[in-house]
């Protein structure tokens, strides 16, 4: 069985996976996300459109016969929509027992970053993106906005500023 | 070390034999009454705690060897005279069931037994009171003195280390009877065992032929002819073939080779289709489990009631072999709990109301299920005094459910309907099985859940009948593929009316937000799914005039014209549940991959209509005041 073969694996490589972050472009800046939550990265697919859902949710996708809500997260920070291009991918994410697909305007790669190079963030002008960040991470001299996926998922879009 | 698997094994397959100990105490009580006991449900429960007592002990479950092993010592003699059982004995072997049933239901957590040695204990003494008492019946009046004494030596027992324990007794449940070597512990015992064996040589006969019965064919019905899967699996394993069946429709219905002449790929491919289909249709029937469970647990229920109550209560069973989804049965249990518990408690009238009203001493309770088209019902009827037209009445104004003045029309239907609101109690006094209005609306709102739907049908003091109507599957449903708006929506057949085409019928615009459509002589609202889901009047502009189809839904004499751009057509589909993450949308029962893998949206139609109809007599009040 594929899914709990993965989280087996999720399990054993936990330590090996630690400090690892998927690096993706959004609007030129890029961020990370830690990779234990990742299952896959899948090549933009049409996304069935439910009424009703916030905005930034664009609805599901069939991902091998699982039902998939897909979230864009260019929307979901509150920044212009743009046309879907060939690089455009949805990152898989599992958290605990939730899955969702992101919509990022592409993938760079998977990067290390120790735990002496993340920094408190140090407040961003965009409200809407600012409340999702977790920390800053360090890497050569680039700098990675790490996302905080719980409260990317799960915080509540709040009226007026969305 | 046993490991966490081992342990839940143990756990799984222990609550099993002791639902089915359940079950067959229930029947040998039933017999008490008709002198004919059935001895091998005698011999069938002492195999359970010996069982038991067998697999605990290998993981050193003292407390649980221990009182199975009493349970086990006193059926030991009953097997062996099956008139000694009596409505005392089984009290106690349901006792004794219940702490093991709660030790290994804390089990996995626990990881001992010892923290309900206490429990136990209590129980214990009282089984090899019995059994002490028995042994001496059967051989002449015994004095009080050593039974005193074999009573505390037995509780003295008990905490010694089982091993030794286990030594000296289990010789003894092997013989089935008693030997003079095995009493040497209980020393005042000795001549009365002496004596059974002397004097009834035929009752050593009886227990050997069973015993050797016992070896073969009575030991093969623990034979386990089915496995355990993890319901995950069990669940991925339905999505590949779900899966397997779009993949199979896209391979064979490629537009690539669509022009093509292909005579021998269309005889091979139309084999692979049959395959599949068959496929589908097995994978679905594993889903499928008897009711048996279910209605034994519902016996146990209405046993225990009845004894609380002080009512004599009969009992009838039918259609225990109907099958229903897993899923659907788990929701089930719940309502089932609280239909029989008001039954009981507020539909059967104690044996003196029974009496005066001219009616049989004994209340009779009946739960059948059966197939009816592509349902399963269970009913659940008592010959009580049924539901109180004038009461529910009383309480629903109080409760301003509705106005005075409007009681004189209501149709019976919609009194009964009361009775499922939340808090809604008719009783004027809280027992501790019922009464307090929290119950009957977890019947409504967990049969909704499985789309169900519950009727009721009652006379004045002949009785009352609750009708779970549900589907026979839950996990696929007949349904209309429809399209709006570039998506495709499914709705239920069942909930379906009648489709019209507006190039025939016209919709008429009564002011801006109101538009109906005539049908048979009525005019039924005309509404978008869009409108439906968010609950507002968003599309009072809207003319729905690029929509070219209304379907008309109907549930409970409620309809609601639904517009549509386009009619796929009736196909069933697999119900696959929302994704967590859109839990908190209304309005949808389900999604479901459709044979060209795009993904519908199953509407919840009866919620539409309940909540449009619901909100339309909110404004209207409104508007009257």
């Amino acid at each position: 069985m594929a899914t709990t073969f993965e989280e087996e694996q999720l399990e054993e490589s936990e330590d090996t996976m630690e400090d690892l972050y998927i690096i993706f472009f959004i609007d030129g800046r890029e961020y990370g996300i830690e990779i234990r939550y990742l299952i896959e990265i899948i090549a933009f697919q049409p996304v069935t459109f439910v009424p009703n859902l916030p905005e930034y949710v664009k609805g599901v996708i069939n991902l091998r016969g699982k039902i998939i809500p897909v979230i864009d997260v260019r929307l979901r920070f509150g920044l212009p929509k743009i046309d879907y291009t060939e690089f455009t991918c949805i990152l898989i994410m599992n958290f605990n027992n939730l899955s969702a697909g992101l919509i990022v305007d592409g993938v760079k790669e998977v990067l290390k970053i120790p735990k002496d190079c993340i920094e408190p963030s140090p407040g961003f002008e965009e409200a809407n993106m600012e409340r999702f960040v977790d920390s800053i991470g360090k890497s050569g001299d680039t700098l990675k906005i790490l996302i905080d996926l719980n409260k990317f998922i799960h915080e509540k879009d709040v009226k007026g500023i969305a | 070390m046993l490991g966490e698997n081992e342990l839940s094994d143990l756990v799984l397959d222990s609550q099993e034999i002791l639902d089915k100990a359940e079950a067959i105490l229930i029947q040998l009580e039933k017999s008490l009454s008709e002198s004919a006991i059935d001895a091998d449900k005698v011999n069938s429960l002492f195999r359970y705690f010996h069982t038991l007592k067998g697999n605990a002990g290998f993981f050193n479950f003292n407390v649980i060897v221990n009182l199975s092993h009493s349970a086990e010592s006193l059926l030991e003699i009953v097997r062996n005279d099956n008139s000694l059982l009596d409505q005392k004995m089984i009290q106690l072997f349901m006792e004794a069931r219940d702490t093991l049933y709660e030790i290994f239901s804390h089990l996995n957590e626990n990881k001992t037994d010892t923290m309900y040695k206490e429990k136990a204990d209590t129980l214990i003494p009282r089984l090899f009171y019995i059994k002490e008492n028995l042994k001496a019946e059967s051989s002449e009046p015994k004095k009080e003195e050593p039974r005193f004494g074999i009573f505390k030596k037995k509780i003295v027992l008990s905490d010694a280390p089982i091993v030794e324990e286990d030594n000296k007794e289990l010789p003894a449940s092997n013989k089935t009877t008693p030997t003079p070597e095995n009493s040497d512990t209980d020393k005042p015992e000795k001549p009365f065992v002496d004596k059974i064996i002397q004097e009834s040589p035929a009752l050593e006969k009886k227990t050997q032929t069973t015993e050797t019965n016992n070896g073969n064919p009575n030991g093969q019905t623990t034979v386990k002819k089915d496995i355990r899967i993890e319901t995950d699996k069990l669940d991925y394993l339905l999505d590949m073939i779900g899966e397997l069946v779009i993949a199979e429709s896209l391979v064979t219905q490629n537009p690539d080779i669509k022009e093509l002449d292909l005579p021998n790929f269309s005889i091979q491919s139309s084999y692979l289709r049959k395959v599949v289909r068959n496929l589908q249709e097995v994978s679905l029937q594993l889903r499928m489990i008897t009711l048996e469970g279910l209605f034994n647990k519902m016996e146990r229920l209405v046993r225990d009631l009845a004894q609380k109550t002080g009512k004599k209560v009969s009992l009838q069973v039918t259609g225990k072999e109907t099958e229903i989804d897993k899923n659907a049965l788990e929701i089930l249990t719940d309502p089932l709990v609280h239909i029989i518990r008001n039954c009981i408690d507020h539909g059967l009238e104690t044996g003196k109301e029974r009496f005066a009203k001219g009616k049989a001493e004994s209340g009779h309770i009946k739960i059948e299920a059966m197939h009816s088209g592509n349902e399963v019902w269970i009913i659940i009827s008592d010959d009580g005094a049924g539901l109180d037209r004038d009461r529910i009445l009383k309480k629903a104004m109080a409760r301003g459910l509705i106005k005075e003045g409007e009681d004189e029309n209501l149709k019976d239907e919609r009194i009964w309907d009361f009775i499922f609101q939340p808090g809604f109690s008719t009783s004027d006094k809280v027992t501790d099985i019922s009464g307090r209005g929290v119950g009957l609306d977890i019947v409504r709102r967990n049969i909704a859940k499985i789309n169900g739907d519950v009727e009721i049908k009652t006379k004045k003091d002949q009785g009352a009948s609750f009708i779970l109507k549900l589907p026979l599957t839950i996990a696929i449903i007949e349904g209309m593929v429809v399209i709006y708006n570039g998506v495709f929506y499914i709705i239920p057949t069942i909930d379906v009316k009648e489709t019209l085409n507006l190039a025939e019928s016209k919709i008429d615009y009564i002011d801006q937000d109101k538009k109906v459509i005539r049908f048979r002589e009525q005019l039924i609202p005309v509404v978008s799914v869009e409108r439906l889901l968010n609950h507002d009047s968003s599309d009072k502009d809207s003319t729905y005039e690029k929509s070219l189809y209304v379907i008309i839904v109907e549930y409970k004499n409620n309809s609601l014209a639904i517009v549509f751009d386009g009619i796929v057509g009736n196909q069933s589909v697999v119900i696959k549940p929302i994704p967590d993450y859109l839990k908190g949308t209304k309005g949808f029962s389900g999604c479901t991959i459709l044979g060209s893998g795009n993904i519908g949206m199953i509407l919840d139609i009866r919620f539409f209509i309940n909540n449009y109809y619901k909100e339309n007599k909110e404004s209207e009040a409104a508007h009257g005041q």
